[in-house]
C-alpha cells in the first residue's frame, strides 16, 4: 500500500511537471510563430500589400485571402513551414482568421500541412484555443479543437493580420507516456506486492505462523491446565489471571489496576497470606504451598494451594510474583473424608477392642469357672469311688470267711472291681482334661513380666533336661545364634520345652534324629525356627494342630494334646505369631516371632 | 483329747461328708459342724438367724470352701479376719482351686493355712490325715464369747 501511494505520489508530481513543460513548448511554439507572422506581415505591410485601414472584423469575408499583401504573407509564411518539421506525432500549429463570422483555418501544420481551407462557427463549441486566440487572448488550456479532439493548446493571437495561431498537440500523446509509465509504475508496484506476498507467503508467513502458533500454544497451555496462572505486582494488584478462575472460582478476574489477589481470598485467612507473601519478599523465597480458602461465585469456599516464584527487578528486588493456583478442594475433601474415616475406624476399633476384651475375660473365667466347678463333683466321684472300694474289700474279706456263694464271689472279685476301675479312669481322665484347661486359662492369665532373657540359654537348659532321650536316640542338636529377647522368661522356657519335646517325641524311627534351632532377625522382630527331620504332619492335620485336645498322626506317644494350643496362647500373648510347615514323613518346622522391642510386647 | 469343734463349710454335701468320715477315720473324735453356706457359718458365728441364741463352741476351726453360691468363701474369710470377735478363729481354706492369685489373696486376708482338695481319693485321704495330726497337735484358743 505505501509502495503504490508513493508511487502515485511520485507520478502525480512528474505529470504536473511534464504537463507544464509541454505547455511552455506550445506557448513557446505560438507566441514565436505569432511573432514571425507579425514580423513577415509588417515587411509586407511596408511595401502596401495589406489593406491596413480596415480592422480585420470588418474587411468582409474574403478580405483576408482576397487581399494581395495578405495573400503573399500567408504563402510565405506556408512556404516557412514548409521547412518546418512540426513537433510530436499530433503536434500541429493552427493559424486561422475570422471570416464571416466564422472561424475560417487558413494552415494547419502538423505532420503534414493542410492549406486547404475550413470553417467552423465562431460560436461552436469546438476549436477553443482558436477561439481565444482570435478574441486577442494568450495562454494555454485543454480543450477542444476543430476535429473535436480533447488538446493541450497554447494560442496567440497574431496582432498585424488578426489571425489566431494555435500551437497544439493531443491531449492524448500528452498523457500517452505517463499512461505507459503508470502502467508499467503499476505493473513493478504490483509486481512487488505480488513479491512481497510471495516472500511473505512462502518466507516470513511460515515464521510469522510459528511465532502464531508457538504462542497458541503457549496461551493454550496456558488456558488449559487445570492450574490458574496469576502473576502480581509488589501490592497485590493482579497484573495477569489465566481465565481458569472461570472454573475453578466461577468467574475471570479482570485486571483492572487495583484488583487484588487477596480481596478473592477467605477474609479471616487474609492476614496468614498476606504474611506468607511478605515473608517471601524478605526472604526473597519462593512461595510454596500456601494453602488458603478463596470464596467462589456461589458463596462457597474453594481450597487453593498457592505456589509462585518472586520476579526481580535488575537490582534484585522483588517486585512481584508470578505463580500457580491448584485447585485442592477434592483433596482437601478427601483429606477430610479419610480423618472421618480415621476416627470412626479408631473408635471401632476401639469399642471392638474393648468387646474382644471383655469376651477374652468372659473366656478366661469361663475357663477358670468351668475347671473349678468341674473339679468339684470330680472331687466327690473319685472320693466316693475311693470309699466304696475300701468298704467293698471290707465285704469281700468277710464274704470269704462266711459265705461261699460263686455269683456274690464273682461279683466282689471281678465285677464291682472292674465297674469301679472303670469309673475311676474316666474320672481320671476327665481330671486332666480339666486340669488342661485350667493350665491354659491360667497362661492367659498370668501377669507377664518383661525383662532381657537369654534365649540361648533356656535352650541350653531345655536341652539338659531332655539330655537322656538325646543321648538315648542318638540325636543331634543344632543350636545357632539366639538373641536375648524382652519377654517373660517363664512363658519363653515353656513354649521351648514344649516346641523341643515334641521334635524329641516324634522323631522318625527310620532315621538318626536332627533337631535346628536358629534365628532370623528382621529388625523389627526375630523369628525363631526350631526344625526337625521326624515324621512330620500331613497336609489334612496341618490346620488342627494348634487346635485343644487335637492329636494327629499315630497315636504311640503319650500327650494332650494340650501343648500346642498352650505354646500358641503363650506366644500369642507375647505378642508374636507361631506357624508350622511340615512334609510327612519328612520332618516339621515350627516358627514363633518375637517382638525386639519390649513395648510391642506389652499388651 | 480335743476339744475342739469342726465347723465344714461346703456347698457341696458330699464333701463335707468324705472330710467328716476321713477324719474319723485317722481317729479324730472331735465335734464335726457340717454347714452348706457363707451365711450359715456367718451365721453360726455371729449366733444370729436359726443360730440365734445358741451358744458358740468354746475352741472353733473352720474348713472352709471357696467357690459357693451367694457370699464366697473369700467373703466369709474377709468377714471373719476383720471382725474383733471372730478374727482369732482359725480358717483353713480347703478348697478345689489351686490358683496362685487365690491363694495369695487367701493369705492376705488372713487364712491360716490353705489346703487343696485333691482329686485322687487317696491324696485326698493322706490330705485329710495331715489335717488330723494337725489338729491334733495345735493348741486352739478359745473363742472369745
Amino acid at each position: 500500500m505505501i509502495a503504490l501511494a508513493t508511487m502515485t505520489v511520485v507520478y502525480v508530481v512528474l505529470w504536473q511537471t511534464a504537463i507544464e513543460q509541454k505547455k511552455a513548448d506550445l506557448v513557446h511554439i505560438a507566441q514565436s510563430q505569432a511573432r514571425l507572422i507579425e514580423a513577415i506581415a509588417r515587411f509586407d505591410m511596408r511595401h502596401n500589400r495589406i489593406d491596413w485601414e480596415t480592422p480585420i472584423g470588418e474587411r468582409g469575408p474574403t478580405s483576408l485571402l482576397s487581399q494581395r499583401a495578405g495573400a503573399d504573407t500567408f504563402s510565405q509564411i506556408v512556404d516557412a513551414h514548409k521547412h518546418y518539421k512540426g513537433f510530436g506525432l499530433t503536434g500541429e500549429i493552427v493559424i486561422a482568421g475570422i471570416e464571416d463570422s466564422q472561424i475560417r483555418f487558413l494552415l494547419r501544420h502538423g505532420s503534414q500541412i493542410f492549406s486547404e481551407s475550413k470553417s467552423i462557427p465562431f460560436d461552436a463549441k469546438l476549436a477553443e484555443p482558436m477561439r481565444r486566440a482570435l478574441s486577442n487572448l494568450s495562454g494555454t488550456m485543454v480543450g477542444l479543437d476543430y476535429d473535436g479532439t480533447e488538446v493541450l493548446a497554447a494560442y496567440e493571437p497574431v496582432d498585424v493580420l488578426n489571425l489566431g495561431i494555435v500551437a497544439k498537440i493531443n491531449f492524448l500523446e500528452v498523457k500517452q507516456p505517463f499512461i505507459k509509465a503508470g502502467a508499467i509504475t503499476l505493473a513493478i508496484t504490483l509486481g512487488i506486492i505480488l513479491l512481497g506476498g510471495l516472500f511473505f507467503r512462502f518466507l516470513a508467513s511460515p515464521i510469522a505462523q510459528q511465532i502464531i502458533d508457538s504462542e497458541n500454544k503457549f496461551k493454550n497451555l496456558v488456558e488449559n491446565i487445570s492450574e490458574w496462572i496469576w502473576e502480581i505486582n509488589l501490592a497485590g494488584d493482579i497484573l495477569y489471571s489465566s481465565p481458569q478462575t472461570k472454573k475453578i472460582l466461577g468467574f475471570t478476574i479482570n485486571t483492572y489496576p487495583g484488583t487484588q489477589l487477596f480481596q478473592f481470598i477467605n477474609p479471616p485467612e487474609k492476614p496468614k497470606a498476606v504474611a506468607s507473601f511478605k515473608l517471601c519478599i524478605i526472604n526473597k523465597q519462593p512461595l510454596i504451598a500456601l494453602k488458603c480458602s478463596f470464596i467462589h461465585k456461589s458463596g462457597q469456599l474453594v481450597h487453593i494451594e498457592l505456589n509462585a516464584d518472586p520476579i526481580f527487578d535488575e537490582n534484585n528486588s522483588v517486585i512481584g510474583f508470578r505463580g500457580v493456583g491448584h485447585d485442592i478442594s477434592e483433596r482437601v475433601a478427601k483429606d477430610d473424608q479419610l480423618r472421618l474415616y480415621q476416627e470412626t475406624l479408631e473408635l471401632r476399633v476401639r469399642e471392638r477392642t474393648e468387646e474382644l476384651e471383655q469376651i477374652n475375660t468372659e473366656m478366661r473365667n469361663f475357663a477358670y469357672i468351668i475347671s473349678h466347678d468341674l473339679r468339684s463333683p470330680l472331687v466327690s466321684i473319685t472320693g466316693f469311688i475311693g470309699e466304696l472300694k475300701e468298704d467293698i474289700e471290707l465285704i469281700r474279706k468277710y464274704s470269704e470267711n462266711h459265705d461261699n456263694s460263686s455269683e456274690l464271689t464273682e461279683a466282689l472279685n471281678e465285677r464291682i472291681p472292674e465297674s469301679l476301675y472303670f469309673i475311676n479312669s474316666a474320672t481320671e481322665k476327665m481330671n486332666h482334661l480339666i486340669q488342661s484347661i485350667l493350665m491354659l486359662s491360667r497362661a492367659g492369665r498370668r501377669e507377664f513380666h518383661f525383662e532381657p532373657v537369654n534365649l540361648a540359654e533356656i535352650v541350653k537348659n531345655t536341652l539338659d533336661s531332655f539330655a537322656y532321650q538325646i543321648d538315648h536316640f542318638n540325636v543331634s542338636v543344632k543350636v545357632g545364634d539366639l538373641p536375648t529377647l524382652i519377654t517373660d522368661q517363664l512363658a519363653m522356657e515353656q513354649i521351648i520345652a514344649n516346641l523341643l519335646g515334641n521334635a524329641l517325641k516324634y522323631l522318625s524311627s527310620e532315621r538318626n534324629g536332627v533337631i535346628t534351632i536358629f534365628t532370623e532377625d528382621s529388625g523389627q522382630q526375630s523369628i525363631i525356627h526350631i526344625q526337625d527331620n521326624g515324621r512330620g504332619i500331613s497336609a489334612t492335620d496341618l490346620p488342627h494342630i494348634f487346635e485343644l485336645f487335637k492329636r494327629v498322626g499315630k497315636q504311640d506317644v503319650s500327650g494332650d494334646g494340650m501343648g500346642l494350643t498352650y505354646v500358641q496362647t503363650l506366644v500369642r500373648r507375647l505378642g508374636g505369631k507361631i506357624s508350622c510347615t511340615s512334609t510327612l514323613e519328612q520332618g516339621s518346622q515350627f516358627s514363633f516371632s518375637m517382638f525386639n522391642q519390649a513395648e510391642v510386647a506389652k499388651k | 483329747m480335743n476339744n475342739i469343734s469342726i465347723i465344714l463349710v461346703d456347698d457341696e454335701p458330699a464333701h463335707n461328708a468324705l472330710v467328716r468320715r476321713n477324719l474319723i477315720k485317722c481317729g479324730l473324735a472331735n465335734e464335726i459342724i457340717p454347714l452348706s453356706s457363707g451365711q450359715q457359718l456367718l451365721d453360726f458365728i455371729f449366733t444370729e438367724g436359726k443360730y440365734k441364741n445358741q451358744p458358740l463352741p468354746q475352741k472353733i476351726l473352720i474348713l472352709l470352701d471357696i467357690n459357693m453360691p451367694g457370699i464366697t468363701g473369700i467373703e466369709v474369710l474377709k468377714t471373719l479376719k476383720t471382725n474383733a470377735i471372730s478374727c482369732h478363729i482359725p480358717v483353713i481354706i480347703f478348697t478345689t482351686s489351686d490358683d496362685p492369685a487365690e491363694i495369695n489373696t487367701c493369705f492376705r486376708l488372713g487364712c491360716n493355712a490353705y489346703l487343696v482338695k485333691p482329686v485322687e481319693h487317696h491324696q485326698f485321704v493322706e490330705k485329710i490325715q495331715e489335717l488330723g495330726r494337725f489338729l491334733a497337735l495345735t493348741q486352739i484358743p478359745y473363742a472369745t464369747t
